[in-house]
């Protein structure tokens, strides 16, 4: 299979004054299609870097990253922005919601920027909201909800224009264990069912537990790739086989 | 992303900001009114009211009044300069007669073309058969008929070589209508239906100081003749009957005594008219015919002064207007980078979630242009009552004719659009800051 992202001798240097901050150090890695990839590591590895990168939100030093077949490092902001428009959903730790909006309102926003019209994106934003089990929320302001809550609706909306990729950096940190949980399963659940490809940053174990590969990042480096299919696929088919 | 949509997420951000959005528009209200009130003053001098009056050539007509004619020493003439009559910058002359001395100067005068003294024959009446018709005869000067701006519809001016005891009379259409039987009731306004140019016509001076038992003065009778009909556009609306100054004098000097009981005098004139050759000159001449000691007035001196103290009032707007809507400009870009500053996360959530650029940069403008027109709709809506005040204070003063306030519909849209302009002008600069802001600035913690 062809990988959806291919990252190649991915560099990122900060200088800070006169000092030199190397936060990747040489990455080479391949993500597939309808893969959940968890990022995972230390303080300061690098982590938030890396998925920046792959979300086009900072140039790389050096190296290369193509999505979808399309070499980010060459573009411009501009091209950046229609490239995230086309391809990609992203889920933040602060959810950053717009605080002035419905949750209805803030899901349909990424609808909007694509000129959907009016009828289309309520009806797909609120069916998005219904399935992360928010339907009598969907009127409520930020304000008006829990910080799960608000997580859900950061999800729907990351979810609601079916892209291609999901990025997440840590989108559960502010959560509790058990709303984490929750969330995390929603997920995946939703990733599954609409053949999202999801890319997660996070450093509790638990929560990489769920994916499909685990990426284990050291001082911009990484250290190792484990592969948790065959693990993961045992107890979950014994529970949903019987259906 | 649709425009509609733009727009409405624009609104709703100033929205969430109602009372800093209406501070801001409140500087482009100033502004909007000021200048609005400014063009709708330029607008207000009936330019069609001057262009009429350049067609009949009134525009550069003179009038001279004599200070001395009705009595009394005559006083002083005021000289204005500059076209004010302020105390401060004016002088004053010693009055003058208005007499055939004074004419020749007049006429020397450089820019003069014509100009011919006005004298009201108060006791003479023109008759025909039975009607009689209470209109004075005007005298002026025959040559000068036809260079005054009378113009006939019938006819010809005054003859050369007139008869000394045939009185020649150029008469106004609307004077027609003033020929009526003394003796019956009957008068329904219409001219009576004469053969205007061929009828023949009775003057009669009527000595005052020699009545008979019965109250009837003593009359001594000429022979009138009309030569020409001068129509209702031809010159003072045709109001006038003119007669030869010339046969007048003659009639004058043999009646003397007449005439100074009844109180004209002889040897000079109550006003005169004088024409001069350009509109521009002619403030020139009516001060050089003041500082002789004659008043004057001309219509083009009114407006001169009309359009003087309408333009002072439009260049104070003016400046009003174009500070205000600096400042306001200054203000919209203010607010809207202040704004930029406080949605740097949102602006940075938009760009990860998509929101293409342009898109960023047009919403910002957007919001620039609402609060533009949202002042220029307040400025509107001032400037319709300021407008109208003025017009009250100056038609109060009894300035009807002067200048007004006038804010046709091109005016309004043309502020509106202006006003729009201004403030999208102002969120250039924003718009650009905005679009630039880095979408990482969304994830960084603060
Ligand atoms: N804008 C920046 N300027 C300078 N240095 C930076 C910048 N962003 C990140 N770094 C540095 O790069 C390194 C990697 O940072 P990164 O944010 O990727 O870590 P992380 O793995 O996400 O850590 P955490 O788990 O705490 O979020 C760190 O040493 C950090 O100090
Ligand atoms: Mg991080």
């Amino acid at each position: 299979m062809e990988p959806i992202i291919r990252i190649r001798g991915l560099k990122k240097v900060y200088h800070v004054g006169e000092e030199r901050v190397r936060a990747l150090n040489g990455i080479d890695l391949d993500i597939y299609p309808g893969e959940f990839v968890c990022i995972i590591g230390r303080s300061g590895s690098g982590k938030s870097t890396l998925l920046n990168m792959m979300a086009g939100l900072e140039k790389p030093s050096k190296g290369s990253i193509v999505i979808a077949g399309e070499h980010l490092e060459k573009m411009s902001e501009k091209q950046l922005v229609n490239f995230r428009l086309k391809h990609v959903g992203f889920i933040f730790q602060q959810f950053n919601l717009f605080p002035s909006m419905t949750a209805l309102e803030n899901v349909t926003m990424p609808l909007v920027y694509r000129g959907v019209g009016t009828r289309k994106r309520k009806a797909a934003a609120a069916s998005m909201l219904r399935d992360l089990g928010l339907k009598t929320h969907i009127n409520h302001r930020p304000s008006q909800m829990s910080g799960g809550q608000q997580q859900r609706v950061g999800i729907a909306r990351a979810l609601v224009a079916n892209p291609e990729v999901i990025f997440a950096d840590e989108p559960t940190g502010n959560l509790d264990s058990r709303t984490s949980e929750e969330i995390l399963g929603l997920i995946q659940q939703i990733s599954r069912r609409d053949g999202h490809t999801l890319v997660m940053v996070t450093h509790d174990p638990s929560v990489a537990e769920h994916a499909d590969r685990v990426v284990n990042i050291l001082d911009g480096l990484i250290v190792d790739i484990v592969d948790q299919r065959e693990k993961n696929k045992a107890p979950e088919n014994t529970e949903e086989e019987p259906a | 992303m649709k425009w509609i949509d733009l727009i409405k997420l624009s609104a709703t951000n100033l929205w969430r900001r109602k009372l800093r959005s209406v501070l801001t528009m409140v500087g482009v209200m100033i502004g909007t009114a000021s200048i609005v009130v400014m063009v709708s003053l330029g607008i207000g001098i009936n330019q069609g009211y001057i262009d009429s009056l350049a067609a009949t050539g009134e525009l550069t007509t003179i009038n001279v009044n004599s200070n001395t004619y009705y009595g009394g020493g005559g006083g002083y003439v005021i000289v204005s300069v500059n076209g004010s009559a302020s105390s401060s910058d004016s002088k004053q002359v010693k009055a003058i007669k208005l007499d055939d001395s004074a004419m020749r100067k007049i006429s020397q005068l450089e820019h003069v073309t014509v100009a011919s003294p006005k004298l009201d024959i108060w006791n003479m009446q023109v008759g025909t058969g039975k009607l009689v018709s209470y209109y004075s005869l005007l005298a002026i000067n025959p040559e000068a008929a036809e260079a005054m701006g009378i113009k006939l519809s019938e006819g010809s001016y005054f003859s050369r070589n007139a008869s000394p005891d045939t009185i020649e009379i150029l008469m106004g259409e609307s004077v027609k209508r003033s020929f009526r039987n003394p003796k019956s009731n009957r008068w329904d306004g219409e001219a009576p239906d004469l053969d205007w140019l061929n009828a023949k016509y009775t003057v009669k001076l009527n000595d005052y100081n020699n009545v008979d038992d019965d109250g009837n003065p003593k009359v001594y009778e000429f022979k009138g003749r009309v030569v020409g009909i001068v129509p209702a556009d031809g010159g003072e609306g045709g109001y006038n009957m003119y007669c030869s100054l010339e046969t007048m004098k003659n009639i004058m000097k043999k009646y003397k005594k007449v005439f100074t009981n009844s109180g004209m005098k002889t040897d000079e004139y109550p006003s005169a008219v004088v024409k001069v050759d350009d509109f521009n000159n002619v403030s020139g001449v009516q001060k050089q015919i003041e500082e002789m000691g004659l008043s004057c007035w001309s219509m083009a001196d009114m407006i001169k002064q009309m359009q003087e103290s309408s333009k002072s009032l439009q260049l104070m707007l003016g400046g009003i207007g174009g500070v205000a809507m600096l400042v306001a400009a200054i203000s919209i870009c203010n607010t809207m980078l202040m704004s930029i500053y406080e949605r740097t996360r949102e602006i940075g959530v938009m760009k990860v979630l998509g929101c293409k650029m342009s898109k960023i940069g047009a919403m910002f403008l957007t919001e620039a242009g609402i609060i533009g027109l949202g002042g220029g709709i307040m400025g509107l809506g001032i400037s319709y009552g300021l407008s109208s005040l003025i017009n009250t204070l100056i038609t109060a003063n009894g300035a009807e004719e002067s200048f007004r306030s006038v804010i046709p519909p091109y005016l309004a849209l043309g502020a509106l659009l202006f006003s729009i302009l201004v403030g999208v002008m102002a969120g250039l600069y924003p718009s650009q800051r905005a679009m630039r802001l880095s979408a990482l600035a969304a994830i960084r913690n603060e």
